[in-house]
């Protein structure tokens, strides 16, 4: 299937035409912030009244606002891949429904991502028309993540589920309401189906108040100013938006840019590496994203439409444009297609998706993400060169745990911060912000320890940052969670786990290294219960001892976890951006201080040298000495000298000059502009394990296949201009920019 | 109070320190430049201008006539936006110091990875001691406080320098005696630091906003103590010899040695003090539902009254601090008189959240400022008196201000300075209408059963405008409109919360037992509290009430409740109240009736009822306003977009009773009102301005 969703490319004048007089922009403007204010009151209305810690406390929802074209027209962000599911939710409801099968105060269920747009089948939408007397006049859509949705898929994670009918109930835009009020019939079913059904129905109330409001709120809009007068302007901000990504789109090269990733998956034991390809086509003010991926695989990871869509939109926002209002303009610049049908990247039914979002979704919008960043960096324009960045970490490391309590109240618990506690990637304008959350996620929360003991039996151990987890660069990316919990007045649980991320990382840009894994382990048999006995806390591994359970998969289900186990989950970390020779000593020595890094990834990443018998004073002199010592002896054939470069070209790898590559800090020619640069370049390759595990940084080790880091280092200069991870030479991203 | 008592409310902001004087009926106001280097100076300077008005020598005002003196001021809000404060140590409980550096994520609801940061740091690494201590939810010890190591970290700690100490621990909550313990040996080791447990500033569970607030304590606590002395320095020294009282963020006062343990209770945003005179105005009036709001510099801030009490709201955030503190809940919109306009990246006119500040200001004020402000819309729009800006102070340069609109909006689109400028006061209106209907709907308000009350010098301006933008139809512009903040300060009581977390579940004999000992204990420090403070039992009101929660959710709703609720059948009355006012709060059918209720936190309040001023209604006489106007001049009504010859209005000459219909403005010297074409105002019996708004 192909979505293309390139309509209307003719240019507007926007500045005749409110000279004209027929557009006002104040007016326009009013009316923008009008419908954001209506998906805020939306959203307030879910925040305030729901019960899941995971919408409440986490943020994990959405609110979005539809004219009756089906246009995006406001949001009230929190979760952006929400922007491609609530326009696929709304789409799937009004084909099958309009206009004979629509009345005021409906409401739909959407949760299927192969039929009506939703990530996973956790994730609930409801949809419902906005009526103005008898006239449908827009949409409103709500989302959240909820406790549960039956099935095999515990709050909507089914780790070995076959196909998708072993999965979770799945609602293709069913009608659950009439007049705003839960069809009766319908929650005695929903009641009889999910693990905790009382949450459920009070969330369902919950989102389908919110989408209420908005409709109320619109009906006023439109009372006050006319169905003809808004409509117009509805249009006009579109436009607006439309126009503004355009010009923005049409500042970068022209060209494309080629990135790959692999979709991990073990849950059968075999420790498959599922190849994904994404090719970014700038061409004029248009953004054309081609995936293609293998054939859909028998497990949750494949990702359904919507993952991969509002994976992709989050560089869009977040990077490329995140000062223009969104709207449906976004989507009109962007043509997107996901390959060929049955792929992991365009599964058909019985595919199992519920992990696409976390899985093969996520890392199409890595893909995308290191697509816009390489498309920035080839651009001349300052503005968006300083929009560089690696990749943000997607790796997700969630374990959901049951069972019952020494009282035996049955109980789940959820850790969320090991889900979301992940880094963000490093900026040009400084190191990336740590436990960011996906760069779709914003706003994203996690529980307080309080909360989750008050809530579950269970002792949490330590939570901590993770040093080392940033990947190393100029600035390096954001750290990520480390923490540990055991049982604490119960006995027995079981649950699943799975870690999205465990042996490929988030890549760097400009040279700048990966950063860490995500990663879980059970750890049984450990010396807990002796070492509180004595009166010490259980706060580090080494502290803990015991066993490492190793039949412990990436991804599993009905996992035992007794009293005395004691579970342990990483967040991945971000990419670094640039290459981390070229970091200020400074930051390092205060990295060091902070414990953000250890001293032997200051060492060996950084090539730092300490201050006589110190482990955290670093001397700036010897440490540039090093480097350029080095990197001598790395590229014979440069002449290096590392601290006299330019310093505002750090975060820089290539620039076009006359028709070559140059190096971005010396301005030696690589190659000729039509071809790709790397081949000019001297190359180091390492094995990404051995290095980590040097560097006391996370990943989980491949046998087969192992993860290999090529770097590419200037040949006159030294400096490291682009590193790559790759699992046995079988691809690289290739960057071809026209002209 | 006698007729010679004198009571006075000075309110300390970012650019001027405003003072507002009660002599029985009579209410004086008179403002000073706010002196940062230190503060005592302003309020003399205030003190001085209000003497002149006055008659009276500040000496003997001071010594003989002022019967109370109640300062609301921005020292903990400077301390935090600047990160200057105390050189801050900490213990916590081991495996969880990282929480003071990333909470529960730093991710903020904000689209530009730019500016995705994380949060401020007030404590550096190095100041963290872990240690060896657990508590778990019930309060059993798991492991026990390790006095060696915290003896040890303490010395260490204090070699580096702290100036406090910030105990936290894990379930504090459920069993303190590790803080107290702790304190115990920081005052043994080191007698001179000051020290906060934090279930001493917030005794609530969720460590991580219960440990920051007793960082932040910490943090704030030298340049409150710093402040406080100077200013009871300065007082005594000229013969005050009363207590002095400063006004909280919870909008009531606390003494100074209150303040001196518990600094970071002295937050309060601009218009907490306006809040609570707004209450006291919609008691006077019988007003149950109200919006207030003031418009500064920089932002436009506003909050619900709710049956003429302000709203409280819980676990408030203060900039990028979660923190535990209750507060009036005061939402803020960076629309203020400094907002810069600037054309966004589509060509389409925004204004702020950029401002100009009062350095360098407004393009019209001539003091170097280059960007275009809403203060020069005003001007250019012809509402600011070219005569009187800023008290004469300086010249207003118009032609600069239109330069200024035109050439960094206005040209781009078109347009001459005052179509720019009317697109301007427009932004202004929908964006606080936004945020107006926002806060009141969260509160699960309806805006236009609401009477708005609007305050400071710059708001009266656009208030009608906000109100017809929302359906409101009734307005209250104080008399003294651009003090009311300081007037309010005079209104306020002495306030204290205290708060423990229980987790009782009502109607469970299962931790009655405790949860009736905590609320006596809480009753018990709270009445010695108040005794503490001056005020007799016939002084005190005490209150009860709890954060609840259905069982199954995790956020909890406060709710009032009678001391005996909780006893009769164990409470089990209290759940269908709840379900009610659940319902009233967050709309029909959303009480979650199946599940159990969960008394999360008792909440006892103690008010010490304060001698407030003595404000009567005076004789209004329905007369026309036509002898009041003062002069005509052009401006360009937002309304009918058009240029009118609108009658000045001298509001020294409204008498009570006066009214008239818009258009038209008065001159409060101080402060403009705009009454627009299709809006009535009248001087009402108690000085104020009420002004009726026809519905569109």
């Amino acid at each position: 299937m192909t979505t293309n969703t390139a309509t209307n490319t003719s240019q507007t004048n926007t500045a005749a035409q409110s000279a004209s007089g027929e557009f006002d922009p104040i007016t326009a403007e009013v009316i923008r912030s009008a419908f954001d204010n209506i998906t805020t009151e939306m959203s307030l209305v879910l925040l305030r009244t729901s019960g899941s810690p995971v919408l409440t406390e986490s943020k994990d929802f959405s609110t979005v606002l539809f004219d009756a074209d089906l246009n995006q027209i406001g949001s009230s962000g929190y979760i952006l891949l929400h922007m491609a599911s609530s326009r696929r939710g709304v789409e799937a409801v009004a084909k099958a429904r309009v206009p004979d099968d629509v009345q005021p105060g409906d409401a739909f269920i959407c949760n299927d991502p192969h039929t009506s747009g939703a990530l996973h089948q956790g994730d609930v939408g409801i949809v419902m028309p906005i009526f103005y007397g008898d006239e449908l006049v827009g949409w409103t859509f709500s989302n959240a993540h909820l406790m549960d949705i039956g099935g095999a898929a515990i709050s909507g994670f089914a780790p070995e589920a076959r196909d998708t009918f072993s999965e979770a109930l799945r609602f293709p835009g069913t009608r659950v309401a009439h007049n705003a009020v839960l069809d009766d019939e319908w929650v005695s079913f929903m009641r009889n189906n999910v693990r905790v059904p009382l949450s459920f129905i009070s969330d369902l109330r919950s989102l389908v108040a919110a989408c209420n409001v908005g409709g109320e709120r619109m009906g006023k809009l439109i009372d006050e100013y006319g169905q003809a007068t808004l409509k117009k302007y509805i249009d006009y901000n579109i436009k607006l938006t439309e126009k503004a990504l355009r010009e923005r789109i049409a500042r970068l090269p022209d060209g494309t840019y080629q990135t790959y990733d692999y979709v991990e998956y073990d849950g059968f034991g075999d420790d498959s590496l599922n190849p994904i390809f994404c090719e970014m086509t700038v061409s004029g003010d248009q953004l054309k994203f081609k995936f293609s991926g293998c054939p859909q695989v028998a497990a949750f990871i494949n990702a359904g439409p919507s993952a991969s869509e509002g994976s992709l939109i989050a560089p869009i926002m977040c990077q490329l444009a995140p000062d223009i209002p969104f709207n449906e303009g976004f989507w009109n610049c962007l043509e997107i297609d996901l390959g060929e049908e049955g792929s992991i990247l365009n599964p058909v039914v019985p595919a199992p998706v519920t992990s696409g979002h976390a899985s093969a979704g996520m890392r199409a919008g890595r893909m995308a993400q290191e697509a816009v960043a390489a498309a920035c960096a080839a651009s001349d324009d300052e503005e968006l060169r300083s929009r560089v960045s690696g990749q943000s970490s997607g790796a997700v490391t969630l374990g959901i745990w049951f069972g019952e309590d020494n009282k035996g109240n049955p109980s789940m618990f959820m850790p969320f911060g090991m889900a979301v506690g992940i880094g963000g990637s490093g900026q040009t304008t400084g190191d990336g912000q740590d436990c960011y959350g996906m760069q779709s996620t914003l706003a994203i929360k996690w529980a307080d320890i309080e909360v989750q003991e008050l809530d579950s039996p269970v002792l949490m151990l330590w939570r901590k940052m993770q040093p080392n987890a940033g990947g190393a660069g100029v600035t390096r990316g954001g750290l990520a969670i480390d923490e540990a919990f055991m049982l604490h007045g119960a006995n027995n649980f079981v649950g699943m786990n799975f870690q999205s991320g465990a042996e490929i990382p988030a890549r760097g840009a400009s040279g700048g290294l990966p950063g860490g894994c995500g990663k879980a382990w059970l750890i049984r048999e450990g010396e807990v219960e002796q070492l509180l006995a004595k009166g010490k806390l259980p706060t580090s591994p080494e502290l803990v001892k015991g066993v490492v359970d190793n039949s412990l998969l990436g991804c599993q289900t009905n996992i035992p976890f007794a009293k005395g186990d004691v579970f342990r989950g990483l967040g991945g970390g971000g990419g670094g951006l640039g290459d981390p020779f070229l970091r200020d000593p400074a930051l390092i020595q205060q990295d060091l201080i902070d414990n953000a890094i250890s001293a032997n990834a200051a060492e060996q990443l950084y090539g730092a040298v300490f201050v006589n018998g110190s482990s955290t004073a670093v001397d700036a002199n010897a440490t540039w000495a090093n480097r350029n010592a080095l990197r001598s002896t790395l590229v014979a054939s440069a002449n290096v000298a590392l601290d006299k470069l330019p310093k505002d070209t750090c975060h820089a790898d290539v620039l076009r000059q006359n028709g070559s590559w140059v190096c971005a800090h010396c301005d030696t020619p690589l190659t000729s502009a039509n071809e790709s640069w790397t081949s000019g370049t001297q190359t180091q390759e390492r094995d990404l394990a051995d290095l980590f595990d040097a560097t006391d940084t996370h990943i989980r080790r491949r046998h087969r296949k192992p993860v290999t880091l090529t770097e590419h280092y200037c040949p006159s200069c030294a400096v490291c201009l682009k590193v790559n991870v790759m699992v046995d030479q079988e691809s690289t991203p290739v960057y071809n920019t026209a002209g | 109070m006698t007729a010679n008592e004198i009571s006075l409310g000075i309110d300390v902001g970012g650019t001027h320190t405003d003072l507002c004087s009660v002599q029985g009926t009579n209410i004086v106001r008179a403002k000073a430049l706010t002196t940062h280097d230190d503060y005592s100076v302003g309020i003399f300077n205030a003190l001085t201008n209000v003497s002149k008005i006055i008659d009276i020598s500040v000496d003997d005002l001071l010594a003989k006539h002022c019967r109370a003196f109640v300062n609301g001021n921005t020292i903990v809000t400077n301390s935090l936006t600047e990160l200057k404060g105390a050189t801050v140590g900490v213990l916590v409980t081991g495996g969880f110091s990282d929480i003071l550096r990333v909470g529960r994520g730093a991710r903020m609801n904000v689209r530009d990875d730019h500016l995705q940061r994380n949060l401020p740091r007030l404590v550096p690494q190095e100041f963290v001691a872990e240690i060896d201590e657990r508590i778990d939810r019930d309060g059993e010890v798991i492991v026990a406080l390790d006095h060696v190591q915290v003896e040890k970290e303490v010395r260490r700690l204090v070699g580096l320098g702290v100036d406090c100490i910030a105990v936290c621990f894990l379930w504090s909550t459920a069993n303190g005696s590790h803080e107290q313990e702790a304190e115990e040996i920081i005052k043994r080791v080191a007698p001179d630091i000051f020290v906060t447990q934090s279930i001493s500033v917030a005794s609530v569970f969720r460590e991580f906003e219960r440990w920051q607030t007793a960082i932040l304590n910490c943090y704030v606590q030298p340049p409150v103590k710093n402040f406080v002395e100077t200013v009871a320095d300065g007082l005594r020294a000229r013969g005050y010899e009363r207590s002095l009282e400063f006004f909280n963020g919870l909008g009531g006062v606390l003494t100074e040695e209150v303040v001196k343990q518990v600094p970071i209770q002295l937050y309060s945003s601009g218009p907490a003090g306006g809040a609570v005179g707004s209450a006291a105005l919609a008691k006077r009036y019988g007003l149950d539902e109200v919006l207030c709001g003031d418009m500064g510099g920089t932002s436009f801030d506003s909050i619900l009254i709710h049956n003429q009490q302000p709203k409280v709201v819980q676990r408030c955030t203060i900039g990028r601090f979660d923190t535990a503190l209750s507060l009036l809940d005061i939402d803020s919109i960076g629309a203020g008189g400094g907002s810069i306009i600037h054309l966004d990246s589509r060509g389409i006119p925004q204004v702020g959240p950029q401002s100009a500040g009062s350095m360098p200001g407004p393009v019209c004020s001539g003091r170097g400022g280059t960007e275009p402000t809403v203060t020069d819309c005003m001007a250019v729009m012809g509402f600011i008196d070219p005569e009187n800006y800023l008290g004469g102070e300086y010249e207003l340069d118009i032609d600069a201000a239109k330069n200024a609109l035109e050439e960094k909006v206005g040209n781009a689109l078109g347009w001459d300075a005052t179509r720019t400028a009317a697109g301007a006061y427009s932004l202004v209106v929908a964006n606080m209408a936004n945020a107006l209907r926002e806060l009141s709907v969260s509160r699960g308000r309806d805006p236009r059963k609401c009477t708005f009350i609007a305050y400071g010098g710059a708001l009266p301006v656009f208030s009608a405008s906000v109100c017809q933008k929302l359906g409101i139809t009734d307005m209250i512009i104080p008399g003294q409109s651009s003090a009311f903040s300081a007037y309010g300060l005079l209104e306020a009581d002495y306030i204290r919360r205290e708060s423990a977390t229980i987790g009782w579940l009502v109607g469970e004999e299962d931790g009655y037992g405790h949860m009736i000992a905590t609320r006596d204990r809480l009753e018990q420090l709270i009445r010695q509290d108040l005794k503490d403070a001056g005020f007799s039992d016939g002084e005190m009101q005490i209150t009860f009430g709890g954060d609840f929660r259905y069982v199954g959710q995790l956020a909890e709703m406060n709710m009032a409740m009678a001391k005996s609720d909780v006893e009769k059948d164990l409470g089990v009355g209290i759940n269908p109240v709840f379900d009610v006012a659940y319902e009233e709060e967050f709309g029909p059918g959303t009480a979650w009736t199946e599940s159990d209720l969960m008394l999360v936190n008792y909440v006892v309040t103690g008010v010490g009822l304060r001698q407030k001023p003595d404000i009567q209604p005076v004789e209004a006489k329905n007369t026309d306003a036509s002898h009041a106007i003062l002069s005509t001049r052009r401006l360009f009504l937002p309304d009918t977009q058009e240029w009118v010859e609108t009658p000045i209005y001298d509001a020294d000459k409204l008498t009570p009773g006066t009214t008239f219909d818009g258009p038209g403005v008065i001159d409060c010297k101080d402060t403009t009102i705009y009454v627009p074409p299709s809006a009535s105002i009248k001087r009402d019996e108690y000085n104020n301005f009420r002004v009726s708004i026809r519905a569109d």
